[in-house]
């Protein structure tokens, strides 16, 4: 959800966005959305229909969990004081983002390979390009 | 069923689901913008 907070660029670009979870809404809402306004439409696949046709797979236990990545990030946002959220329901079902062009044909394609995204700059570069491609 | 990863070049395949808020959303009536879409894990 790096775009959020760049939603004047995707108005400039003429971009949108939208967001796929699997969780249970109430879990949604009141963990990874808790205090957070988000002016896209939010989807829920609770039987991640969508994110196996578009090819998003589960990683396994020691992909997630032995990432020393994760653990420093966990650490960092302790460091600062923030509590860390009770997991959802599948710890190991990797996301990832695309860009969709104008024509409705995939011009980025960025699965996770554990808990890591894209520099927002990339996603917005790549909004930037379908958009005027 | 679980298909290979899409990628650059192909058509996005259809997203047509529920909403947090209660509707439906299509990503087929988004066409004539580009359109990020990002799929998240879990909630926590």
């Amino acid at each position: 959800m790096k775009v959020l907070g760049y939603e004047h660029l995707l108005d400039e670009i003429g971009a949108t966005a939208v967001f796929v979870t699997f969780d249970e809404p109430e879990a949604v809402r009141s963990g990874l959305l808790a205090g957070l306004e988000v002016p896209y439409p939010v989807l829920v696949d609770r039987e991640r229909e969508a994110y196996r046709e578009w090819g998003l797979r589960r990683s396994s236990v020691a992909g997630v969990w032995l990432d020393p990545r994760l653990w420093a990030r966990y650490a960092s946002l302790l460091l600062r004081g923030e509590r860390l959220r009770r997991p959802g329901s599948d710890t190991l079902q990797l996301g990832g983002d695309f860009v969709v062009d104008r024509e409705g044909v995939v011009v980025y394609s960025r699965p996770q390979e554990r808990d890591d995204r894209p520099p927002v700059g990339e996603l917005l570069g790549a909004l930037r390009r379908a958009s005027t491609g | 069923m679980e298909t290979g990863l899409v990628r650059p070049g192909q058509p996005a395949p259809p997203l047509e689901l529920s909403t947090l808020a209660g509707g439906q959303f299509d990503l087929a009536t988004v066409r004539g913008h580009a359109a990020l879409v990002s799929f998240l894990r879990h909630a926590g």
